[in-house]
């Protein structure tokens, strides 16, 4: 079980690393080429606004996914630091169990608004996407957050769970504290 | 039922150590199951439908665009100039952190980032310098939380996003409040490194000057595109070419176009970073990003239900029909938020509080700008303060010191927060004077 975990995570993170990077550097030329179209030369694509906004949403969603990955969801961490070690493991366990179900839920609703678009045939009026790959986006990345959950309780039962200070990449971090 | 069951939740859920994006939406979620259902499909609409604004898209732009000035070797050119101009000065390198902190915020939106950035370049200098370490990192600590202040800044564009104030207003009554924190800084800088008797550094010549600042040229050019993009040029007629002023670029266009430029630099100017490189910055980054948008869009749908149900207009009415003095609903919004950063940050408090806080603020008709720049310089006190003060950690894992010890060193520079916090709140005309000047 160890070992599938290991791979999820590993396959994940190479999914999330190639769609983040390429997302946000289409997102960041098609920016700028909408920036320097419009200054320089009063020109424009209908499409280049939502195209733009559709793939920096993208990629920020996957990088959600990973923020999982990393524990850089802020949480208040005051009670489960003070008290028991097995009461503060019990609440992780319980808080990463809600937070799954709740993306769970987003990513079912997702699922069910998408469907809905496809069978209305519903398409954006900017670039003609038709709205069900649009809206797909939610259920897509809310399952990658699903994914990266069920690994987290595994490990948290193992107690294998990162164990961060939110809010860093792993080189911000502090180091241990070292008794004087 | 509803409030109680809301609420309960919500908290509950904060106290066991989940996410707060999930407090926010699983309470909302669960209310709205047990008493108000929404149906499925329209709350899988909304998750998506309330990120797709692209104001928004600033945020992650303006990351990336300061990650990519450090990882490019912006950031330290910069320094070296700064350096190069009030070095010698007594406390040189202390100013020239707050001074370094200042330049790097006129173009990161972020406080933690421009600690970082700074504070691994400068802390090894100002500690080989004879500095003490607990000078060194409290300068750079507290000196980095005026990267929210001075525009751009990320908790502005989530407040001007949730409030629908103009950007470009906040970005400006940031400006003068920012100058008047940084001054406070520089001169704290200076008193401290007297009385700490820091040994004097030789003055540098016009010509190491003239180095300093042609190296750091492309860098310095980012803070004047984003400035002069976001504000404009005065309007001109010379020789037939005529024009009308006012802006140039949205601010989510400024953070584009800095993002490009800071890569561009880095990339062919300096030669610092690769393309591999980059993607590697972006990816890194992302995930702070990330979290912000996963939170924003939960707190919107909390916000959508809070309202359904009329508690900010409750909390509103309430405060108008007690005939609440501004100066004590101030007062006790600066309470407040000072307690709410002993336990959150910035982004989630902006996204949790000002819907509840905003329609009160302007009932009692306080000016939606001037709230902003009291919120953020809370924001700014509770990066500087434990138990979650960000600015802490990043100061800890630049310096190797322990987080406790970081907040000792923090301490007497606080005293400048604190003053500037008092001056913001009840001198208004700090922060609209400018807003002021340029759009009335």
């Amino acid at each position: 079980m160890n070992a599938i975990t290991q791979k999820v995570d590993r396959w994940l993170s190479v999914i999330e690393y190639w769609l983040i990077g390429g997302l946000t550097l289409l997102a960041l030329t098609i920016g700028t080429m909408q920036v320097v179209l419009r200054y320089a030369f009063n020109a424009g694509f209908t499409w280049s606004e939502e195209a733009f906004t559709l793939c920096t949403i993208t990629a920020m969603l996957f990088a959600g996914s990973r923020a999982v990955r990393d524990d850089q969801h802020v949480r208040v961490e005051l009670v489960p630091m003070l008290v028991p070690q097995k009461v503060g493991k019990v609440m992780r366990l319980v808080a990463h169990m809600v937070t799954l179900l709740l993306c769970a839920y987003y990513a079912y609703a997702g699922l069910l608004y998408a469907e809905f678009t496809y069978q209305i045939g519903s398409v954006s009026p900017n670039s003609g996407t038709p709205d069900w790959i649009i809206f797909g986006i939610v259920p897509v990345t809310l399952s990658l957050f699903v994914l990266r959950y069920i690994i987290r309780i595994y490990r948290t039962l193992r107690d294998e769970d990162v164990d961060t200070v939110h809010g860093f990449s792993a080189e911000l971090r502090p180091k241990p504290e070292t008794a004087p | 039922m509803t409030i109680v069951t809301l609420l309960v939740t919500f908290f509950g859920l904060l106290v066991i150590g989940a996410p707060v994006a999930v407090a926010l939406g699983g309470s909302a979620m669960l209310a709205s199951l047990l008493f108000d259902p929404t149906p499925a499909a329209i709350v899988g609409q909304k998750v998506l439908a309330n990120l797709e604004h692209f104001t928004l898209m600033a945020v992650p732009f303006f990351f990336f665009a300061a990650s990519l000035m450090e990882t490019g070797g912006l950031v330290g050119r910069l320094i070296n100039f700064a350096n190069s101009l009030v070095g010698h000065l007594r406390g040189g390198l202390g100013v020239t952190g707050v001074l370094s902190c200042m330049m790097f915020a006129a173009i990161s939106g972020s406080s933690p980032a421009t600690v970082a950035a700074v504070g691994r370049i400068l802390y090894p200098s100002l500690v080989r310098e004879g500095y003490s370490p607990r000078y060194a990192i409290g300068s750079i600590s507290v000196a980095g939380s005026l990267g929210i202040l001075i525009p751009p800044s990320i908790p502005m564009i989530l407040y001007g996003f949730i409030t629908e104030t103009s950007i470009t207003r906040l970005f400006l009554a940031g400006v003068v409040p920012g100058l008047i924190y940084g001054g406070g800084l520089l001169l704290m800088a200076r008193f401290l490194a007297g009385r700490a008797k820091v040994p004097l550094k030789p003055k540098a010549t016009w010509g190491e000057r003239w180095v300093a600042f042609r190296a750091a040229g492309p860098a310095l050019l980012l803070p004047a595109f984003i400035f002069i993009g976001i504000y404009g040029v005065p309007q001109f007629n010379i020789l037939g070419v005529s024009y009308e002023g006012g802006a140039i670029f949205t601010p989510t266009e400024a953070a584009i176009i800095a993002t490009t430029l800071a890569l561009f630099i880095g990339l062919f100017v300096y030669r610092e970073t690769s393309l591999k490189g980059i993607v590697d910055t972006l990816v890194a980054t992302s995930p702070a990003v990330g979290m912000i948008f996963f939170i924003t869009t939960n707190a919107l749908l909390f916000a959508f239900f809070i309202t359904k149900l009329g508690l900010p207009q409750a909390v509103s009415h309430f405060l108008v029909s007690e005939h609440t003095p501004k100066w004590v609903f101030l007062l006790m919004v600066n309470v407040v938020l000072i307690i709410v950063g002993f336990f959150l940050e910035g982004v989630p408090t902006i996204l949790m509080f000002i819907p509840l806080l905003f329609p009160a603020a302007v009932a009692l008709g306080v000016d939606p700008v001037h709230f902003c720049i009291i919120v953020v310089v809370n924001i700014e006190l509770g990066l500087i303060h434990p138990p979650v003060g960000l600015n802490l950690y990043v100061g800890s894992a630049v310096s190797g010191l322990p987080a406790w010890e970081v907040f000792r060193a923090v301490l007497p520079w606080m005293l400048v927060t604190f003053v500037t916090l008092g001056l913001i709140t009840y001198i208004p005309e700090i922060s609209l004077f400018l807003p002021h000047l340029i759009y009335d």
